[in-house]
């Protein structure tokens, strides 16, 4: 098994044009921005006033890429890099031809399953690097501007900061996880990089509008229950999880309030789980059934 | 024990109006210790009986043995004792020569970088072994491809067209190359080729393949022992066409006013008897060895002819 995910962990970084673009764009982007602020600090301190309009809190920089994939608009987007690089993940080998080479050689579970693990490591190591230079570079801004940095650091600030930033991490882990998991199905389907990126965003955006569009058929078609099947969701489980994390109630998003009781931390969590894994299964099947032909 | 038995396997394809049977009962042994060539025009069913064999494609129907353990059920099997090159050598662009065989040698778990070193310099890549893939030549992908089928030193070895895109001093070398991994190492070799020329100086045994299903096999050199043709050069090609043809197998040359007749030494008497009884004249008769390629022509156009006769 290590053999296999030194195998997979070199194929990936090895591919670096995609994986610099659709990965590491993540990081590297961090830097460039903030060091950008810094720069136009240096040369324009006049500006300061215009450049940094908005308070520094360093605790939302650290935790801002662990949730950047999990809002409707800029995440969708920011959802789409991490999707065409587990569409090539998964896709590619058919593109390139390659599993007649590797699937004789392994049991296809083995083979999946390290790609799985491989992607989702790359990019939680992506979003864990952008949030270190996103929350260092919110200091040097402080330092090299002169204004206060929020919330003030002590011991019950880093505590609360601590469980914050556990359960930002966590819900980011599973948003990587659904991700390539969507991506990997697609891929299986289509055996194509582009059909899988494109049908793995459209599995993302379908899902991310489901509400309305189940509420729509429910007043349409006079079944008012219809809307409860929103509640069996990723989106709405990670939404409704992560309201519970920060806020310590479920989520009151006005559409929500439609569906017949609030649900629990509990019933998201699991719900979340279910899919996690039951969407790896059906990847794995998929793959483990299928002629390789090309 | 046979490297590789085949028992009653068929493929199909699709469903209802658009169901394709690529492959029909195909029954096959391939001992161990020789060089065993595939042949069969394009579609005849090859690729798809090699994925078969490398549990790449599930049969419809019929079993598969490596050395006597089924490829469906012991998986272990392929990972253990078969190295494959399937539809010529396909690799990670991106990655180097070198890269790739690491890649392939960890995804098989017989990964050492002795052995991926002692490859690229047997098969001469070592000079061009950290260039990338998408820069080399196809011979030099057929070449980086052979070493990837001998990572882990498997007792069988699969090959798709290896000699695809060599120049004819690489096409030696490979020959010999595959010749050595049997007569030297004591290899079995199971080598799929369109190059029927290649086919008959390498193999032990032949199986040809057409619509898919397995016409002929056996040793090369029973399937052409007393394979011959006659030419024969006529005033009257096509009256003595008239004649033989009834006869022997028989089509116009390329030179005008000769005839190549798919006969044996021992009808040369006859054919002549024939064509004088006629009052047909015959100036010259040569005789001609038939090499794999005119026997499998042979095989598949006769099989095609049948199947317009029956239409």
């Amino acid at each position: 098994m290590r053999n296999l995910l030194s195998a997979e962990w070199q194929k990936m970084t090895g591919h670096r044009w995609m994986i610099g673009f659709t990965v590491w764009i993540f990081p590297v982007g961090a830097v460039g921005v903030f060091a950008t602020f810094i720069l136009l600090l240096f040369l324009m301190p006049d500006s300061k006033d215009r450049l940094l309009n908005a308070p520094l809190v360093w605790t939302e920089q650290f935790m801002g890429p662990w949730v950047m994939f999990g809002g409707a608009g800029g995440g969708i987007f920011a959802r789409s890099l991490p999707i065409v690089f587990c569409a090539s993940v998964f896709a590619g080998e058919f593109s390139w031809g390659t599993w007649k080479n590797i699937a004789p050689r392994s049991q296809r579970l083995n083979l999946i399953f390290v790609k799985f693990v491989i992607a989702v490591a790359i990019l939680v190591l992506a979003l864990m690097i952008t949030s270190v230079v996103a929350g260092l570079a919110t200091f040097m801004l402080a330092g090299v501007s002169g204004q206060s940095l929020l919330p003030e650091m002590n011991a019950e600030t880093l505590s609360v900061f601590m469980g914050d930033y556990a359960s930002a991490v966590a819900l980011g882990f599973v948003i990587i996880i659904l991700i390539a998991n969507y991506a990997a199905i697609a891929s299986m389907l289509t055996r194509s990089v582009v059909g899988g990126a494109v049908a793995g965003m459209g599995i993302m955006i379908f899902e991310e509008f489901l509400l309305p569009i189940l509420n729509l058929l429910a007043r349409l078609l006079n079944t008012p229950d219809m809307i409860q099947l929103y509640r069996f969701t990723p989106t709405y489980n990670l939404k409704n999880a992560t309201h519970w994390v920060q806020m310590g109630e479920p989520s009151n998003n006005q559409f929500y309030l439609e569906l017949a009781q609030p649900d629990t931390l509990l019933f998201s969590v699991g719900l979340l789980i279910v899919w996690c894994v039951g969407s790896f299964l059906i990847v794995a099947w998929l793959f483990n059934r299928q002629d390789i032909t090309t | 024990m046979a490297a590789i038995q085949v028992s009653s396997l068929q493929k199909t394809f699709g469903r209802g109006k658009h169901q394709v049977r690529a492959v029909n009962h195909i029954d096959l042994t391939v001992e161990a210790g020789q060089v065993f060539g595939f042949l069969g025009p394009n579609g005849a069913g090859k690729s798809t009986t090699i994925r078969m064999i490398l549990n790449l494609i599930r049969p419809t129907r019929g079993e598969i043995y490596i050395y006597g353990q089924s490829v469906q059920t012991a998986h272990d099997v392929l990972k253990a004792r078969v190295g494959a090159m399937v539809d010529g050598a396909q690799f990670y662009p991106f990655l180097s020569g070198r890269a790739n065989l690491e890649v392939v040698a960890k995804s098989g778990g017989v990964y050492r970088q002795k052995q991926v070193d002692s490859l690229l310099e047997q098969l001469g890549m070592t000079d061009r072994a950290d260039r990338l893939m998408q820069d080399y030549s196809t011979g030099m992908k057929q070449r980086i491809g052979i070493a990837a089928t001998l990572l882990g030193q498997p007792d069988l070895i699969i090959l798709d067209e290896p000699t695809n895109g060599l120049d004819p001093k690489g096409i030696r070398e490979i020959r010999q190359f595959i010749r050595d991994l049997v007569d030297i190492h004591g290899k079995t070799v199971f080598l799929s080729s369109h190059l029927l020329n290649e086919i008959e100086q390498i193999c032990d045994r032949v199986a040809i393949v057409n619509h898919g299903e397995i016409v002929q096999q056996g040793a090369v050199a029973d399937l052409l022992a007393g394979q011959v043709a006659l030419r024969i050069e006529t005033d009257q090609p096509q009256v003595a066409y008239q004649i033989l043809s009834e006869h022997w197998q028989t089509q116009a040359d390329e030179q005008p006013n000769w005839l190549t007749i798919q006969a044996n030494r021992d009808d040369t008497p006859h054919i002549l008897r024939n064509l004088m009884s006629a009052d047909v004249s015959v100036y010259q008769v040569m005789t001609q060895r038939r090499t794999l390629e005119d026997y499998f022509l042979a095989v598949t156009d006769a099989e095609h002819n049948g199947e317009l006769a029956h239409a």
